[in-house]
């Protein structure tokens, strides 16, 4: 099976065709979720190399287990859940607090003046320091309801709380969030 | 009055979220979208939801480095192949339910689980037994079980395997001669719970070898590897 040919397949039949060791249905997998799952996790853990880490962790289990899939919920949750749990263990294992890795990435900058440029940067690394100041579970939420636009259903499966527990938590992380932002003087953002 | 309306504005400013991410049903849609033109206070909620929105959006999408893939790839490799479950999760459970019923029958038939009647006799000649039963305390006595032309011995057993149900039953034997007269009887009480202990071993055996067969074939032929990482 060619890589063309798997392209329009859904994520069921992906699975189905892993679960048979076809190592380019594995392939197309990770091209179609690793960025969504590498972000969340850089997110969580703050640290890119640790990311990775898990990013390949989370994978491999896809890889040996994805027979376990039921359909019970979408791949895409199945596979934030893993993402979450590797995080979270990662989290309550580390030895203490590491080094935020968010500089040494390479971002895109699109602005061509340099002033603009200037002050894109600074809003930005604002933003997300008022991100990082969050804790990991009410980033988590964020991120999921707002970079992966996932319902709280879904939310509440991958983070295994109940529905509530969810929309506790993303209202805590708004106030919190807009309450940092305010005090750098950045409410009008 | 006002408690009310209060609860029903905070239950609309809980689905702002998922009203702002887009993913709620229409029908909730719609009614986040009417209260937030009947109730103009939620607006600024709904302001602030849309900032967060941006603010997270606004992140700088960051990819991972392509040898993350081929380190991954030389991991999978070096791990065994995954080999498909080709039995359907349906037989599993059908197999394992049929173990379990044919294991049941199969040991309430041997080990006979229930209240046990032993009695001896002196007198020759026993053309047949009679056994009848009733509640404790009730003389409607019905037959339970008829012997005829039973061994002649000195020695009879009868194990009442009818399942438990928590009452106590009192039995009557009568003996019968070649002519079907009364020889005599004997009537003897047992506890509520007698077959219970037996009873309970037997179908608690039989639905962990049943249960057992389930997990064999959903973990067939693979052991399971559910979050291990090599």
């Amino acid at each position: 099976m060619t890589d063309n040919m798997l392209q329009p397949l859904s994520d069921v039949v992906l699975l189905q065709c892993i679960s048979e060791g076809k190592e380019a249905a594995f392939e197309e997998f990770y091209q179609r979720y690793s960025v969504p799952v590498f972000n969340y996790l850089v997110r969580l853990t703050h640290d890119n190399g640790v990311a990775e880490e898990l990013l390949q962790d989370v994978f491999l289990v896809i890889w040996q287990d994805s027979g376990a899939f039921r359909g019970h919920a979408s791949v895409k949750t199945w596979l934030f859940r893993i993402a979450h749990h590797r995080a979270v263990s990662w989290l309550r294992q580390r030895p203490g607090n590491t080094q935020s890795d968010f500089e040494n990435l390479s971002v895109t900058d699109i602005t061509t003046d340099p002033e603009g440029q200037i002050i894109e940067a600074w809003t930005a690394k604002q933003i997300r320091a008022a991100l990082d100041s969050l804790s990991s579970k009410h980033r988590a939420v964020l991120e999921l309801a707002f970079f992966h636009d996932l319902p709280y259903t879904e939310i509440a499966q991958v983070i295994q709380c109940p529905v509530g527990t969810v929309k506790s938590r993303v209202s805590y992380a708004r106030r919190c969030l807009l309450q940092y932002l305010k005090k750098q003087g950045l409410s009008e953002l | 009055m006002r408690d009310r309306f209060r609860s029903s504005i905070k239950k609309l400013e809980a689905y702002l979220p998922w009203y702002v991410n887009q993913t709620l049903t229409a029908a909730a849609s719609q009614k986040v979208t009417q209260g937030l033109q009947e109730n103009p206070e939620l607006n600024h909620s709904l302001q602030e939801w849309e900032t967060v929105q941006r603010l997270v959006k606004k992140q700088p999408l960051l990819q991972p480095s392509p040898a993350v893939q081929e380190r991954l790839m030389t991991r999978a490799r070096a791990c065994n192949l995954p080999q498909r479950n080709t039995i359907p999760l349906w037989f599993g459970r059908v197999w394992g339910m049929t173990l379990a019923i044919t294991v049941l029958l199969f040991l309430w038939m041997i080990l006979q689980p229930g209240v046990q009647l032993q009695w001896s006799v002196n007198q020759a000649q026993i053309a047949a037994f009679n056994i009848y039963r009733a509640p404790t305390g009730s003389a409607d006595f019905a037959l339970l079980y008829a012997s005829t032309d039973p061994p002649q011995a000195r020695e009879y057993r009868f194990v009442d395997t009818a399942p438990w149900n928590g009452r106590a039953h009192s039995y009557r034997i009568v003996a019968l001669g070649a002519e079907g007269q009364r020889l005599f009887s004997n009537e003897v009480m047992t506890g509520a719970h007698t077959a219970l202990p037996g009873q309970l071993a037997v179908i608690l055996t039989s639905i962990i070898i049943g249960y057992g067969a389930v997990t064999l074939i959903e973990n067939w032929p693979t052991p399971p590897r559910r979050y291990r990482i090599c």
